[in-house]
Formats: C-alpha cells, sequence, structure tokens
C-alpha cells in the first residue's frame, strides 16, 4: 500500500504543478488583492512554490510522513483539521448510501430474481431503468423539493447530524442500486437453477431457509468485490451531493481547492482516497476469503 | 397440503399487491396534498436569516475576509463611507486635507470598538499596517510615511498619483480593528453588527451593535447561512429556512414559479457585462483587428432580447461599461451598439467577407470563425449568454465556437494571456471609487495586469492619455469629461470593448420581509432588512 500512495501522491502533485495559470496571482486574486506581477512573485517565494518540483514534494513528503500537510493556501486554516473535520460527514454520508444500495437492491434484485416474468420482477426492471437515467442533480433537486418544500420534513440548510443525512444518502445510493439491483437478479436467477437449490426445495426446507443458508452465499459473493469498489466511487462522487445538500464534506473542499490552486488540500485530498480506496479493497478481499471457502482452500494449496 | 401451499402463496401475492398499491396511493396523495409539519423553527420577530453562497472567508493572514469578502457582515467598518455616486463621504475618518501625495487624516471622536477601546489615531494606524498585510496596491501607502500628530490626527503618504486617494479608503477592505486583537478568528471593529460565531462552510452570525455611533440596524440579529447550490438556496426561500436569499442568478430567475412565498429586490443597475475583444492577436485569433468586424459582432447582438428574456427585466442594455450613474456621467456621449443585424452584414460584406454554402461567410478560402471565452468571474454567473450570442452572430455569418470555463486559471492562463480567442465575455463591477479605477486597471498599457491577458485588447496611448488626465485632476467636472473620452475611444473609436448589460443585483425576500439593499453605495448591508408585523 505504501508505493501506491507514494505512486499517487507523485502523480497528483505533478498534475496539480501543472494546471494553467499563474499561483501566485490566481491566489492573491482570490483573497480580492490589486497585485502586480512583483508583488505575485514575492508571495509565491513565501509559499515555497518557486523551488524546483522535486524539492518541493520531498518537502511536502517529508511532512506527510509525519501527517502534517501544511497550511491551506485559501482558508489559511490547518489541511489536517480541516480534513478531519469534514471527513465524518463525507464517511457518514457515504456510510449511509452505501447501506441503502445494498439494502435497495437486494429489496428489488431479490423478488425479481425468484419470480422472473412476474409483476415484480417488471415493477424493478421499471425502477433500475428510471433511475439509471435520472441525472444525480435533479433527482437531489427533486427530493429536495418534495421533502424540504413540498412536505417540508426535511432542512435544506441544516448540519450534517441526525437523521439529515438521509436524503443525501438515498440520492447517492439511487443510481448504483438500480445496477446491483439488475445482477442481483441475474445472479439469484442463475444461484435457483442450480441443482443443490432444487435439492434443498425437494427436501421440503422453506424458502427463508434457502435463501439465508444455500442461496445468499453463492449469489453475493461476487458482487461484494464489485460493492467494495463502489464505496470508493461513492466517497469520491459524492461532490454533487455535497454541494446540492450544503454537506459539510471533504469532496466539496477538494473540489473547489483544485479550482483555488490550494495544493495542500489537493494533496492531502488525493491521497487519503486513495488510502481510503486501498482500504476498502483490502477489507472487501479479506472479508471475500474469509466467506468463501474456495479461495481458502486455493489459497492453502499455494501456500502448500 | 398443495391446496394449503397454493392457497398461501395467493395470499403472499395479494398481500404483496396490496401493498403496493397503497404505497402508490400515499406517494400521489403526498404528491398533491402539500402537508406542513413544524419540523423547525424560523427566524424570530428581530432575527433574520440570509442565504448566500459559497464561504469564501478565510484564515489567511492576508484575506481580510470578514472585512472584504462576501458576504459583508459589517463587523468592521472602513475609514470613509461611499456615497451611492461612489465619492467619498465621512466615516470614521471625520475630514481630511490633501498636500499632493500627503494625506492628513482627522479621526472621528466618540467612537469605540466593540470591546469598549477608543477608535483613535493609534488605532487606525495598527489597522492600516494590518491592511498591508492584504499585499494589494491598492493604496501603496509609503510605510515610512506614517505620522501620529495628535491623538486625534493621523498623516500619511502614498504613491499613488491619482488625487481620489480618500475613495480607494471606502473600499471595505480598509477597515479598523481594535489594536491587538485576533483580526482572523475573532474581528473586533466599530461597524452596526457584532461578531458572534462562525462555523466554516455552514454560517457565520452577528449581532447588533448597541451602542454604534451611527443608525443602528433594524434588525436585532443575522445569521449568513452558506449554500453554494442555486436552486437548493431558492428552495430555502421557499420553505421558510431563509428570509433574505442572494445572489440570485438568471437560471434561478428563470426556475421561480409565477407565484410563490417570495418577492423580488432589485438594486439600479451597476454591474456589466463585456466582451473584451482581442485587437491585436496572432493568428488564426486575428480576425477582429479588422474594426468592421469588431463593428459587426457589436450590432449583431440583441442586448434587449437578452435583458428581457434571460435576466426577467432585471438587466438593461449598455452602451458603456461604467454605470451612468458613476459620478452621474449618463450614457449618452456614446454610440454604442443598437441591434442592427442589417449593418452588421454590410460591414461584413464591405470587409469581403461573403456567405458560403451554409451562411458562414468566407474570404479568400478562410471561414468567419472566431472563439468566444466564457468567462469572468465564471462561465456558471453568465450562462446561458454564450449561447445566444453565438446564435445571434451565426444569423449574420459568423461561426463562434463557444468555450466555457469556470476556472479562473485555464480561463487566463489558457485562453486570455496567450490571446487564444477573438472574444472574452465578462461579469463584473467597478468596485473602485474613483471612474477611472476600473479602466486604467484593464485597459491601461501601465496596468499591473496587462501581464494577466488584457495587453491582446490594450486601445493605445490616446487612451491612456484620458486615464491619465482623470487621475491628476482634482475638477470632477474634467475628470467625467477626461473618463467619457476614455470610453468614445475604447468603445466608439477602437471597439476594444464591445458594451452588452447593465444589470443589477437582485435578491429574493420573503413576503413579510421590508428591504432596501442599496445603502452603502455598492456594498449590501442588510441593515434596513426587517420583518413586517401581520404578513
Amino acid at each position: 500500500m505504501v508505493p501506491l500512495l507514494i505512486g499517487v501522491s507523485i502523480i497528483s502533485f505533478g498534475l496539480s504543478h501543472l494546471s494553467p495559470g499563474k499561483v501566485g496571482d490566481l491566489l492573491l486574486r482570490q483573497s480580492g488583492g490589486v497585485t502586480s506581477s512583483e508583488s505575485a512573485q514575492r508571495f509565491k517565494q513565501e509559499l515555497g512554490l518557486d523551488k524546483p518540483l522535486p524539492v518541493q514534494y520531498l518537502h511536502w513528503l517529508c511532512k506527510a510522513i509525519r501527517l502534517e500537510f501544511g497550511a491551506s493556501f485559501s482558508t489559511g486554516a490547518s489541511v489536517r483539521q480541516e480534513m478531519l473535520k469534514r471527513l465524518p460527514a463525507t464517511l457518514k454520508l457515504t456510510a449511509t448510501a452505501f447501506l441503502i444500495m445494498i439494502g435497495l437492491s437486494l429489496l428489488v434484485g431479490i423478488p425479481a430474481g425468484l419470480r422472473p416474468g412476474g409483476l415484480f420482477d417488471h415493477i424493478s426492471r421499471l425502477f433500475s431503468t428510471t433511475a439509471i437515467a435520472l441525472p444525480n442533480y435533479w433527482l437531489g433537486m427533486l427530493l429536495l423539493y418534495l421533502f424540504g418544500v413540498h412536505w417540508k420534513i426535511f432542512s435544506i440548510t441544516g448540519d450534517a447530524s441526525g437523521g439529515r443525512v438521509l436524503l443525501p444518502a438515498l440520492t447517492l445510493a439511487i443510481g448504483m442500486s438500480a445496477v446491483y439491483s439488475r445482477l442481483v437478479r441475474e445472479r439469484f436467477l442463475e444461484v435457483f437453477s442450480q441443482d443443490y437449490i432444487r435439492t434443498a426445495q425437494a427436501k421440503g426446507l422453506a424458502l427463508p431457509a434457502i435463501l439465508f443458508r444455500h442461496a445468499f452465499k453463492n449469489a453475493l459473493m461476487p458482487l461484494v468485490s464489485l460493492w467494495g469498489m463502489s464505496l470508493g466511487y461513492m466517497l469520491g462522487g459524492s461532490l454533487l451531493i455535497e454541494t446540492i445538500f450544503s454537506w459539510p464534506g471533504v469532496a466539496s473542499f477538494a473540489v473547489q481547492a483544485v479550482l483555488n490552486r490550494d495544493f495542500p488540500v489537493t494533496q492531502c485530498y488525493v491521497v487519503l482516497m486513495a488510502l481510503v480506496f486501498s482500504l476498502s479493497n483490502l477489507t472487501v478481499d479479506v472479508l471475500q476469503t474469509i466467506a468463501d471457502p474456495k479461495l481458502r482452500r486455493n489459497m492453502q494449496a499455494k501456500k502448500v | 397440503m398443495i391446496f394449503v401451499r397454493a392457497f398461501r402463496q395467493r395470499m403472499n401475492r395479494m398481500i404483496s399487491f396490496g401493498t403496493g398499491l397503497l404505497c402508490l396511493a400515499i406517494l400521489l396523495t403526498g404528491l398533491f396534498v402539500p402537508v406542513c409539519l413544524p419540523v423547525f423553527a424560523g427566524s424570530s420577530d428581530q432575527e433574520l436569516v440570509v442565504g448566500c453562497g459559497a464561504d469564501q472567508y478565510s484564515k489567511a493572514k492576508h484575506y481580510l475576509s470578514f472585512a472584504k469578502k462576501s458576504p459583508y457582515v459589517w463587523i468592521t467598518e472602513p475609514l470613509v463611507y461611499r456615497g451611492n455616486d461612489y465619492k467619498p463621504v465621512p466615516g470614521l475618518v471625520e475630514s481630511w486635507e490633501r498636500h499632493g501625495q500627503r494625506y492628513t487624516l482627522h479621526i472621528r471622536k466618540g467612537v469605540y470598538f466593540h470591546n469598549g477601546d477608543a477608535l483613535d489615531a493609534e488605532a487606525i494606524l495598527s489597522s492600516l499596517k494590518i491592511n498591508a498585510l492584504n499585499r494589494s496596491e491598492t493604496l501603496r501607502i509609503k510605510p515610512e510615511s506614517y505620522r501620529i500628530i495628535d491623538k486625534y490626527t493621523l498623516e500619511i503618504e502614498t504613491a499613488h498619483h491619482t488625487v481620489h486617494f480618500m475613495g480607494f479608503m471606502s473600499h471595505p477592505f480598509v477597515s479598523a480593528y481594535a489594536p491587538g486583537t485576533d483580526f482572523i478568528n475573532h474581528p473586533i471593529g466599530t461597524g452596526p453588527y457584532v461578531f458572534s460565531e462562525y462555523s466554516r462552510g455552514r454560517y457565520i452570525k452577528v449581532n447588533r451593535n448597541e451602542t454604534y455611533w451611527g443608525e443602528k440596524p433594524l434588525n436585532k440579529a443575522i445569521t449568513f447561512r452558506f449554500i453554494p447550490d442555486p436552486q437548493a438556496r431558492l428552495l430555502s426561500l421557499l420553505n421558510g429556512e431563509c428570509d433574505i436569499i442572494w445572489p440570485v442568478d438568471p437560471m434561478m430567475l428563470s426556475s421561480l414559479p409565477p407565484k410563490g412565498p417570495y418577492k423580488k429586490v432589485v438594486t439600479p443597475q451597476k454591474n456589466y457585462v463585456v466582451m473584451t475583444v482581442n485587437l491585436h492577436g496572432e493568428k488564426p485569433y486575428d480576425l477582429l483587428s479588422d474594426l468592421n468586424l469588431r463593428k459587426a459582432v457589436g450590432y449583431a447582438i440583441d442586448r434587449d432580447l437578452i435583458a428581457k428574456t434571460v435576466y426577467n427585466g432585471t438587466a438593461r442594455s449598455a452602451r458603456s461599461i461604467l454605470a451612468p450613474g458613476f459620478w452621474n456621467q449618463g450614457e449618452d456621449f456614446l454610440n454604442g451598439f443598437d441591434c442592427q443585424p442589417d449593418l452588421a452584414r454590410k460591414l461584413l460584406t464591405q470587409a469581403g467577407w461573403h456567405p458560403g454554402a451554409d451562411g458562414i461567410r468566407i474570404k479568400d478560402g478562410r471561414r468567419l470563425q472566431i472563439r468566444l471565452v466564457s468567462g469572468f468571474p465564471t462561465a456558471a454567473e453568465i450562462k446561458p449568454l454564450p449561447e445566444l450570442i453565438q446564435q445571434m452572430l451565426r444569423k449574420v455569418g459568423m461561426d463562434v465556437q463557444v468555450i466555457q470555463t469556470d476556472d479562473m486559471g485555464v480561463y487566463y492562463g489558457n485562453y486570455m494571456a496567450p490571446g487564444k480567442a477573438d472574444l472574452f465575455l465578462e461579469k463584473s463591477g467597478n468596485t473602485g471609487p474613483t471612474p477611472s479605477w476600473l479602466l486604467y486597471m484593464l485597459y491601461h498599457s501601465n496596468s499591473p495586469w496587462v501581464d494577466s491577458g488584457y495587453k491582446w485588447s490594450l486601445p493605445g496611448k490616446k487612451f491612456d492619455q484620458a486615464i491619465d488626465k482623470a487621475q491628476a485632476s482634482t475638477d470632477p467636472k474634467i475628470v467625467v469629461e477626461a473618463i467619457k473620452d476614455a470610453q468614445r475611444i475604447l468603445i466608439d473609436e477602437t471597439c476594444a470593448v464591445i458594451p452588452l448589460l447593465f444589470l443589477s443585483d437582485v435578491y429574493l425576500v420573503r413576503p413579510d420581509i421590508e428591504f432596501n439593499p442599496e445603502t452603502c453605495g455598492g456594498y449590501t448591508s442588510f441593515g434596513n432588512a426587517r420583518r413586517i408585523r401581520n404578513q
């Protein structure tokens, strides 16, 4: 994981500094100053941005090892503190969206898979097609209008506490749950055509017993790794949601940092996301190994 | 057994179907029958909630953001105020004298900071040194020139040669801070509001200063909530969470319901939208070096239509770049560009450009294709102007490639500085107090912003001389005449700038709110906003 993080940080560092515009000039313009090239250049020197890129990177790396990411050029606050303040909100949003996504995809996909061609199957297909086609932004606005203005049961300007996470999480989860519900449907359709399920039915096992004892593990195992990757995409793709719902998360802060050429924040964000992405994939791999006896056997065979 | 199983299956199906129908019925009922549950309390009688854009405040020392950045919360005050004609009026500095570039400032007595300290010359001196952290070259006060004459008199010298220096002191960022206090995290000023609480990205709260030396605000407290998304901001007004929202862009205006719990409050027009022209570009961005083509662009655009359809009447067509009320200069001295597409076509034909098979004009095998880059400050704020301009220019036979960017670095770094476009669409306002400030900064050959890209649009020596004359004169009549000359050169003679619109600031307020935003010569104060009873 460490080489991965270093590689990611080098790439993002290089790309950030390649972005157009004179950095010192841009930063001073944002503060509203009337600046000359000389004052912009002096400001750039004060921030250490006039040094060669490898020197700047090594300087950053030495601090990053100690978990010091410097001060934001735009907000002036410590990057670590800003990220730590915002990260819980993003994690809360992502975790809730993740659970909703899994729940919705199972709720819609399993009954559709059990009764292919039935009424529920048609309804689930309609739901999936609609949910995939709906732009996230539009859906978020619609939900905000319904729950915030029409029914007035959701606060548009509130903070990240309590149940306010439900609506943004739902908006984030719906699109992806539509895709996964179709995958769940296909998997259950395939699993229920297997002989061992037919045997279980012939034995007289009730449907819940067949589902939980035999079908779930086999049907959902391939989807676990996909869900793990979705977690990473959700973390990065929550920008629109954070903007619409004024959610105080990391993504919107990071995008503003990119526009403002706020390199310390951009660097910290990229490394943080790479770390979270790697950890989520690692967790998924471990879970799969624990849950799937075939994988465990293969690994043991390789060791031998 | 088989019958029992079949019956159970049938019951399950009926239950599922019934549940589905019930859910559908609830959803449809909910859509058509609004349910109002008192989940959150609105603001109280004398406390207001203002929904504004993204949080621009910063703890970086050079930002001085609580004084400088929108929303202006008026915790601190500038040293002089700005009248509605943009001329300086006494504020914390009660009077002043000018001796060349030296100024003697007389501080108002009986004014106190929020912590009880008295405002005096020492405090002003300390504040000017804080302002110098901004690195802005607006004041250019010589550090060695500060001299305290007595408790309420201070002398300074500026490197500016303009006689309008005091006008610069009316900008909110030239503010008075209580000496020895934390101006970054907890600013203490003399303003009509006292800092209460700030939560980054969420809100800033201020309370009324009960011992304010001037006219006290009508409201007891204001909470400014940061709501970056324009549509979400609009919804927060409609559901009552905000009493006032601002800024309001054209897309928000177009999505307003015809009837609703809001009313529009509009300021006199003071901001502009213009196209800056690349006069001196290199191929392929050299087409507009031809004056006939520049004029054709100007005549092809129907400004009244844009003002009516996009801005819903909150804008009007412009002939100049400075608002007519600015130093009462008016607009009649300029010809500007009316919408005359036939004249535009005639000018293009005279320049040797003839319509091709697809309607786009060609000359010597070269298509009349120009590039328009939108825009300043961001493309989102000027939408959908680029598309409208593209359509209007196409009607006279010009093909326009539109590039839109919200990134200022890309706008300046990729397009403006290297001159890689023909037209640059910009929305801004003259925040400087003098009529020459904006024109100097953008189009004078000695401007510090020349290297940013405005060098491609420099009108030339005659313009520079007119601006220099305006900056050097103390006689308002000479200043106004010089500015008029400069604008004639800029717009009518060289067409370096093609004015499009003057824009108002638009606020949307709840019906029970009374508010007049035009109080501080261009810098919004919400001090006179109040809730009207029995509404």
